[in-house]
């Protein structure tokens, strides 16, 4: 409870800061560049059955539960193939993941390991490092879903999702 | 003390973490003009940023502005909402579109946009269906192949066929398709107002204006009541009617858009028997009545109050004051993310002298704005 007070302080701060939201093209291109996946014909026609829910203007008051639920369909796709093909190729071969131990049960990443990884999807999703607070919410989340059972590349969709679709990575 | 020092503490970590008092950001800045970011593996981004940190910001705008999420993503969608009655960006490509993201992208005069006898269209390589007035197939088909506008699109002569008078935006087929489709074509006065002064009608109805020009077709005495007409339908009929004729040669049956230099659309004289004495269309001949103190303070007209068919009519848009101010208010919209305000009126007036200055290069206006500390909120 506390930690999702915790989050919503942060939102409306950063919603406060922030003045606008990435509208549903911005929304869309921000993920092929971020995820560097290629866009099939399955992808598009999702993003153009989704479109219409999402920020057609990227105004503050179009921020509402359809929109966000738009949102993580969307981008659950975009790091759902992202972590798959991360997770069948080696580090040096990845566009993320460059630590993560596939092979690993999520509920084994250690804190190095854990850290890494929210700096590396900070700077792919929000431009910027994560801050100590930032890193410490969304670890304690990742460990949410590690608890959980998830399969490592499950958790870690579940976790890309969760960030890419943070107010710091929909505002401008 | 103690409150003082929570107070301090409250507030410098509020708002130390505010962009609105650093320099422009290189992140930032590639966001809002290309509509997508900058990955730092990019080898843009050390130059962008070394520009920035140098003091040269329009020079990483310029830098910005020739990537493709600058054509696809912002200025797409800025022109988007102009293109249609709703006013919303999700849209398919069309002939509206193409041309204004290739007279940004050529540096065009802005007022082209009014005045132009060209079209932008796939180039012939790419072998797709020409354009055609009873289609869109066309820019369907260049969207559907991903194609890249920066690159694909290129300017054809004349916009349709040879001695055809054209007016840019206004002799598109997307245009057409949203306002000279049934009605009586005063939709298109209105909403040429609307998208290129930004002036909705409500703002420049007045009273007191000739009704010589207002057509047969609006009732004089509606519900029996001959002051309702003076005091509203007059209003708005007056000045819209008598500029109006400018599109007589224009109509729209979907999927066509039909247009001819010796024929007036039948719409033009519909209805002729609710107010016979009224005024009945025979040629393109407009009059611009708005044109009290008020009005030209509002619109700064700079053309003659009169002409002839819809290139005159683009053109005394085109090159009133009020066009210059609602591109800068349309692209501080797009880019910075807000209105501008009254307390923003110097900012208006300045960056709109400048982009007179800059010859309406829509471009360079989308540069300037990106990099003024007014967008960031100072």
């Amino acid at each position: 409870m506390k930690k999702i007070f915790l989050l919503l302080f942060c939102s409306v701060l950063a919603l406060g800061q922030n003045l606008a939201l990435k509208n549903y093209r911005e929304i869309y291109f921000n993920l092929l560049t971020m995820t560097n996946i290629q866009p099939d014909e399955k992808l598009e026609a999702q993003y153009k059955g989704l479109r219409e829910m999402l920020p057609k203007f990227g105004n503050i008051d179009e921020f509402n539960g359809a929109m966000q639920l738009a949102l993580l369909q969307i981008t659950s796709e975009f790091c759902e193939r992202r972590v798959n093909l991360d997770s069948q190729v080696e580090p040096s071969k990845r566009w993320l993941h460059t630590e993560v131990n596939f092979s690993k049960n999520a509920k084994d990443f250690t804190e190095k390991e854990k850290e890494f990884l929210v700096q590396e999807y900070a700077q792919i999703f929000w431009q910027r490092a994560a801050t100590e607070s930032e890193a410490r919410l969304a670890t304690s989340a990742f460990d949410g879903f590690a608890a959980q059972g998830f399969s490592t590349v499950q958790a870690l969709v579940f976790y890309c999702t969760l960030l890419a679709t943070s107010i710091p990575a929909v505002t401008i | 003390m103690k409150q003082h020092l929570v107070f301090g503490f409250l507030f410098f970590q509020l708002f130390s973490s505010f962009p609105i008092f650093a320099a422009i950001e290189t992140q930032p800045l590639f966001q809002r003009l290309a509509g997508r970011p900058l990955l730092k593996t990019d080898p843009r981004y050390s130059e962008i940023d070394a520009l920035l940190k140098s003091g040269k910001a329009l020079e990483a705008a310029e830098k910005i502005s020739n990537d493709w999420g600058f054509f696809h993503i912002t200025v797409r969608d800025w022109a988007a909402v102009m293109s249609n009655r709703s006013e919303l960006p999700i849209v398919p490509l069309n002939d509206f579109l193409a041309m204004a993201i290739g007279v940004v992208r050529d540096r065009m005069d802005a007022r082209s946009l009014l005045t132009g006898n060209f079209r932008y269209q796939a180039n012939r390589g790419l072998r797709l269906v020409e354009p055609h007035f009873s289609n869109n197939d066309h820019y369907l088909a260049l969207e559907s192949n991903h194609a890249d506008l920066q690159t694909a699109l290129v300017k054809v002569e004349p916009q349709w066929t040879k001695g055809f008078k054209a007016a840019g935006l206004l002799t598109t087929r997307g245009w057409a398709e949203a306002h000279y489709v049934m009605g009586t074509n005063r939709r298109a006065t209105e909403f040429a107002f609307r998208e290129f002064l930004c002036a909705p009608i409500d703002q420049w109805r007045a009273g007191g204006l000739s009704d010589f020009w207002v057509r047969r077709d609006v009732d004089r005495k509606p519900g029996g009541n001959s002051d309702r007409y003076k005091s509203e339908c007059r209003t708005c009929h007056a000045g819209l009617d008598g500029l109006t004729a400018a599109f007589a040669h224009f109509d729209f049956q979907a999927p066509t858009f039909y247009f001819s230099n010796n024929w007036i659309a039948p719409k033009y004289n519909q209805n002729k028997n609710v107010y016979p004495q009224g005024f009945a269309t025979k040629d393109s001949t407009w009059i611009n009545l708005l044109t009290t103190p008020a009005h030209q303070e509002m619109f700064g007209w700079r053309s003659p109050d009169e002409g002839v068919g819809i290139n005159d009519f683009g053109a005394l848009l085109a090159n009133s004051r009020a066009f210059s101010e609602c591109m800068v208010k349309r692209v501080f919209k797009k880019v910075c993310r807000q209105n501008l305000g009254p307390a923003q009126e110097d900012f208006l007036k300045a960056y709109s002298t400048q982009f007179e200055a800059d010859h309406y290069d829509l471009r360079k206006l989308f540069e300037r704005v990106a990099i003024a500390p007014t967008c960031y909120g100072e």
